[in-house]
């Protein structure tokens, strides 16, 4: 429990700069406003697979949010930290860098080779189908070095370690020299003689505001009047030349940035409360809060070592049943629950939405649904059976679901027109996920089975699983047929097709014929109990297929692109589900039971 | 006989279908990615064979590419799989009120199935663009295209005469004898590129001796059928006409809409001549006031669309406005319009228009199953609720 | 057995309505007037004519009526043969091996507008595009007697563009120098000088 109080705490860090402060300030990203705590922890899953930098000298390490400060405010400190990660021999050796067992890179060490990136960047088809590995690679690669080269702009609009000193001095002059700006130019344009000079200086300004202002999507700045729509500091300086007035959060910004550098933390501590009262209700603070909590806390990674550990428990009970171990690992796996519980209850206070909303949601959900099937399994057979299905369900979906999050997408996002209806999103997304949830479930107490078979298991424990997996057919067969129904419900509100044969929907019908057919199989007495339960494993293939496998196809409204490693894993996994019913199956010395 | 009834009233012959249904929907949907849907579900699903073969792009390709698999296609399996339910009902059917969940069941599959066939039938789509400030009264079909030829003489309307795409077949022949018209079909292009003669001196097929193609000295490069999402196919064809035995020309005609029309006389009437994609008109014109489109601010993320179009419709004094956008269709005139794209810088929208008289059979197919499923689930709860009671007083 | 027939005939009737097909005749009926003009709306296939930017064809036929004014080129500008696109096309190189291309092309209407227009040159320096604010700071010369937009754009890499856009009785005239950064700045005079001279005809 102090492990987890431990994540709980709002900083850890033994310095008095009010690091909690910066962690809860908004930006507006894609529609949403998240704090830079999530900002921060997002860009560096991107750029770096995971949310910490590991400094070379000593083994330090750096959070996320300590990494950000320095990015954005100590460019120079920053451009040293090993944080690009590099997996594709390829890439590295377009940059001369041989691949002797180092993953990551430094800005440094990248800043050279940006050319030849560029370069290479040029020549990849728009079709994600035509593409090579190292082709994927390096698109990846530059996605990285994007993300990093707009957060460099994130809180000011210098370039250089030199500006980030003399922030303010270069923002007063550039206010100061719009009107003598405007007034050259009249005169140039009406034929006068003019100091070039005078413009020369307000034009590169005025252009390096604009690239920011174009290139960089994260703003700080909130909108001056009753708007939506926030800015960077190079979009609030031009705006100076419309409005005539500048946001006072942009100067308060680069005080900050300066504070920092020169370490004044009273300036530093007193620039984060004016900048919050700056912005005043334009921002949910309670909300921001509760978000940066909810990121320090993380936790689905808490739940995932839970469930291990609840695993492990019930494996040994199996071992050596005097330990009487079966209790613990119930109990174990309850305070997993409600961790992973109160992970999806944030998720659905934060994003203001029904629990599945996107791919990783949907992980989240099965896991979810599947722990509390098998706590209520473990309540009807005591055998350990059901922590035993639950813990393996829930930690492998939790794993699934935090290598969809590596690409770094804001998985609180906002959501697309086209799926905006909170009430299909809680009624057709909800009982298919709780139908994926069933099938997986008798899948994994179906390989139970198996093993049981392999190693000599008493028949009432076998026909206790039999029973199990029957009942969690049945309930597949119910939730995946009512959630396509509803699907084609929804559909045909939408656009006037209640079956449109999308690659998603075939998926759904096939988990649906799948269940089918096993019951009918089952009452036509074509299999017995060993059948069946192969059958069940079979399921595993068949609802990966429609969970993963329909959207790597690139086709039709649910395509949501070729995920290159995920295709050799759910491969990996299809294999050895064939491989578990293949030797099953030809266990001889067994009768048909 | 008897023998004939039991097989198709088995189980195992269930089982069977079903297999086969999986294993179609399966291979149908791997072949989505080259096909795409519209074509595989004519392919796959609507007809009663189809053949998949192995994609010489995957591993082995080459060698495997010979490797074809036969599929009972949708038509046929849905037929048989229905023929199957009817025949076990009939020898099985035991009026007894623990089997009325099951019954209900079926006969919920059974309607949604002979939905799809009527659905198939019965259904179609069309496409209307609506751009800002003007009035249409039009929609179109974007998987069939037809030959026009529009008597333009009167000035107060035009009669229409439409060839559909049936009939576009190579060397064929179409009479219209109220016009005198003969239509010979030189060629039919499903898919084709149209360009200048001066850009492209090589190649090509150049037919025209009338209209923009012989003005503008066009040539044809015919090229596959696309079924990529993102792209068109757009036919073209050489058209001769003759007027009462007296031949008038050969047209080129094509879907581009940059075309202009082409236009000809015979026999004291005017005519144009056109190669589209299939109209279908409306008695009310539909005028999009104006289209709006919100984004996440700060993000491209579409929010929402949303169209304000005006309805007119002279015959029924109909003048009024109305909003179409997500999840929220305009049912009018027994068509019902959705919102679904939208036109550059915003200034025109388009509607997914489709005509549908059988919407209601799936519908009453989910919910005869959906009452058949909550049943037997009551059921099976009341009898082992029952079972346990029974167990427990045995064991006193 | 009767109920054998019966479904027998039922699946067969569902058979034959899903195969058979519809649309085999032709068909005739009135509308009211329509326009002269099919609507020509912007569908997202990519076309090989796109690039001649997308006009009716017969308006393309009518290119040759865009006529290319009379100008004056400066000396050390190469002449480059024109095509019916480029009117002009001039080429300067100096004996460092740098070199600009100058071009002029003439369309109907006003091709996307300004702003389009500019961000596509941008982009082919390598820079990203700006808005419509950013535009009200631009220079203005005179092609002609009517006033044209200058246009000064330092690429990234070392390649700049320096233009200018006319819009002119319902053409859109863009003449452009693009090349090195250098050499860009050394012709600029020029290329005022060349501007100096345009006169049209019509």
């Amino acid at each position: 429990m102090g492990w987890v109080g431990y994540r709980i705490l709002p900083t850890r860090y033994l310095t008095k700069l009010d690091v909690a402060g910066f962690t809860e300030l908004p930006v507006q990203v894609n529609g949403r406003i998240l704090p830079m705590e999530s900002l921060a922890r997002n860009s560096l899953m991107l750029i770096s697979g995971r949310q910490m930098v590991y400094l070379p000298e000593g083994k330090q390490k750096l959070a996320a949010i300590g990494w950000l400060m320095h990015l954005t405010m100590q460019p120079e400190l920053a451009a040293q930290y090993p944080i690009f990660r590099i997996d594709n021999a390829e890439v590295l050796s377009l940059m001369g860098v041989k691949a002797d067992g180092r993953k990551y890179f430094s800005f440094n060490e990248l800043k050279a080779h940006i050319p030849a990136i560029e370069e290479e960047r040029k020549k990849i088809p728009a079709e994600t189908a035509l593409r090579s590995v190292f082709q994927n690679q390096l698109g990846c690669l530059y996605n990285a070095l994007d993300i990093y080269s707009q957060l460099l702009n994130l809180l000011h609009t210098g370039t250089k370690p030199s500006e980030l000193s003399e922030l303010e001095l270069e923002y007063a002059n550039w206010l100061v020299s719009i009107q003598p700006a405007r007034e050259a130019l009249r005169k140039w344009v009406s034929g006068e003689k003019v100091d070039q000079e005078v413009f020369q200086g307000f034009f590169d300004l005025g252009d390096k505001y604009g690239w920011i202002s174009n290139n960089v999507y994260f703003a700080v700045i909130p909108p001056i009047e009753r708007q939506d729509k926030w800015g960077n500091a190079g979009f609030a300086l031009l705006n100076v030349m419309e409005t005539g007035k500048l946001n006072p959060v942009v100067v308060d910004y680069a005080r900050l940035v300066t504070s920092f550098r020169e370490g004044n933390i009273t300036t530093f501590n007193a620039m984060i409360k004016v900048i919050q009262d700056a912005i005043g209700n334009k921002a949910q603070w309670k909300k921001l809060k509760f978000e940066v909590f909810f990121d320090q806390l993380e936790p689905f990674y808490v739940s995932t070592v839970i469930y291990l550990l609840s695993f492990i428990l019930v494996a040994i009970s199996w071992l050596v049943p005097s330990w009487n171990l079966q209790r613990a690992a119930y109990w174990v796996l309850i305070v997993g629950f409600v961790v992973h519980s109160f992970g999806l209850g944030s998720r659905m206070y934060l994003q203001g939405r029904p629990p599945v909303t996107n791919l990783y949601a949907s992980a989240i959900f099965i896991g979810w649904v599947g722990v509390l099937i098998g706590l209520l399994l473990e309540r009807l057979a005591k055998h350990g059976l059901g922590t035993a299905v639950a813990a393996i369900l829930g930690f492998a979906t939790l794993i699934i679901a935090h290598n969809l999050g590596l690409s770094g997408e804001d998985q609180l996002g906002v959501i697309r027109a086209v799926l905006d209806s909170n009430f299909w999103l809680s009624t057709h997304v909800i009982v298919i996920t709780m139908g994926y949830s069933g099938m997986f479930l008798g899948g994994i107490l179906a390989i139970i089975y198996c093993l049981g078979l392999w190693f000599n298991v008493g028949k009432s424990k076998r026909e206790t699983l039999h029973s199990m997996v029957y009942g969690t057919t049945c309930f597949s067969i119910l939730f995946s047929f009512v959630g396509t129904m509803l699907g084609g419900i929804w559909a045909d509100q939408s656009w006037g097709r209640f079956w449109g044969w999308d690659p998603k929907e075939n998926g759904a019908l096939i988990i649906v014929l799948w269940c089918a057919i096993m019951l009918h199989a089952k009452w036509g007495k074509l299999v017995y109990e060993r059948g069946f339960m192969l059958m069940a494993v079979f399921g595993n293939v068949v609802t990966s297929w429609s969970w993963f496998g329909t959207n790597m196809l690139g086709v039709g409204l649910h395509s949501y692109g070729f995920m290159e490693k995920g295709f050799w894993v759910l491969l990996a996994f299809i294999v050895s589900q064939v491989i578990i019913i293949v030797g099953t199956g030809f266990l001889g010395n067994f009768k048909k039971t | 006989m008897h023998k004939l009834l039991n097989a198709f009233s088995s189980i195992k012959l269930t089982v069977v279908l079903l297999m086969a249904a999986l294993l179609l929907v399966f291979f149908g949907t791997l072949d989505q990615v080259n096909y795409g849907i519209y074509e595989v579900q004519k392919k796959y699903f609507q007809s009663l064979i189809a053949f998949w073969s192995y994609p010489t792009e995957w591993p082995g390709g080459n060698f495997l590419k010979h490797l074809i698999i036969p599929l009972l296609s949708g038509g046929l399996l849905g037929a048989l799989l229905l023929l199957n339910l009817i025949c076990a009902h009939f020898k099985y059917f035991v009026l007894s009120w623990k089997k009325i969940g099951i019954a209900l069941i079926h006969v919920g599959i059974v309607v949604l199935l002979v939905g799809g066939y009527l659905i198939g039938y019965f259904q179609e789509e069309f496409q209307m663009w609506l751009p800002e400030g003007k009035r249409v009264n039009f929609a179109k079909n974007i998987r069939k295209n037809e030959l026009v030829i529009i008597d333009k003489t009167d000035p107060n309307y035009d009669t229409v005469w439409s060839i559909p795409e049936n009939l576009l077949k190579k060397d064929k022949v179409i009479s219209l004898p109220a016009l005198g018209i003969e239509v010979l079909m030189d060629d039919y292009y499903e898919n084709a590129v149209i360009v200048r003669r001066i850009d492209y001196p090589q190649g090509g097929i150049a037919k025209a001796t009338q209209g923009s193609g012989s003005k503008v000295d066009l040539v044809v490069f015919p090229k596959a059928k696309t079924y990529k999402s993102n792209e068109d196919s757009e036919a073209a064809a050489y058209v001769t006409l003759k007027h009462r035995g007296e031949v008038l020309g050969t047209w080129l005609v094509s879907e581009d809409e940059r075309f202009p029309p082409q236009r000809l006389d015979a026999g004291n009437h005017q005519y144009e001549i056109a190669l589209r994609p299939e109209r279908q008109y409306f008695l009310f014109y539909l005028e999009l006031i104006d289209f709006k489109y919100e984004k996440y601010p700060g993000s491209e993320i579409p929010k929402s669309f949303s169209s304000e179009v005006r309805i007119l419709n002279e015959q029924a004094k109909t003048d009024r406005n109305v909003l179409i956008y997500m999840n929220h269709p305009l049912r009018y005139e027994g068509y019902t319009f959705y919102q679904a794209n939208f036109g550059p810088e915003e200034t025109s929208s388009m509607l997914q228009v489709v005509k549908n008289s059988v919407w209601f059979v799936p519908y009453v197919g989910v919910w005869l199953t959906g009452v058949g499923l909550v049943v037997h689930f009551c059921v099976q709860l009341y009898v082992y609720v029952r079972r346990k009671k029974e167990k427990l007083n045995h064991a006193f | 057995m009767m109920q054998f027939f019966i479904s027998g005939l039922v699946t067969a009737v569902l058979l034959f309505c899903g195969s058979c097909k519809k649309g085999d005749k032709v068909t005739s009926y009135q509308i009211p007037k329509e326009e002269l003009k099919i609507n020509v709306v912007q569908s997202e296939a990519s076309r090989l004519m796109q690039q001649s930017v997308g006009r009716s064809l017969e308006a393309e036929a009518e290119t040759n009526t865009i006529v290319a004014p009379n100008w004056v080129a400066p000396v050390g500008w190469a002449v480059l043969p024109s095509d019916a696109l480029k009117k002009g096309n001039f080429q300067v190189k100096d004996r460092e091996g740098r070199s600009v291309e100058i071009t002029v092309i003439g369309f109907q209407g006003n091709v996307g507008g300004e702003l389009a227009n500019i961000n596509r040159w941008r982009q082919q320096v390598g820079l990203g595009p700006v808005d419509a604010d950013f535009m009200k700071s631009l220079a203005t010369t005179e092609v002609d007697g009517r006033t044209a937009k200058l246009i000064d754009i330092e690429g990234s890499a070392q390649k700049s563009i320096y233009g200018a856009i006319l819009e002119r009785d319902g053409q859109s005239w863009f003449f452009k120098m693009m090349g090195d950064a250098a050499l860009v700045k050394k012709e600029k005079e020029n290329f005022l000088k060349f501007l100096e001279s345009v006169k049209f005809t019509k």
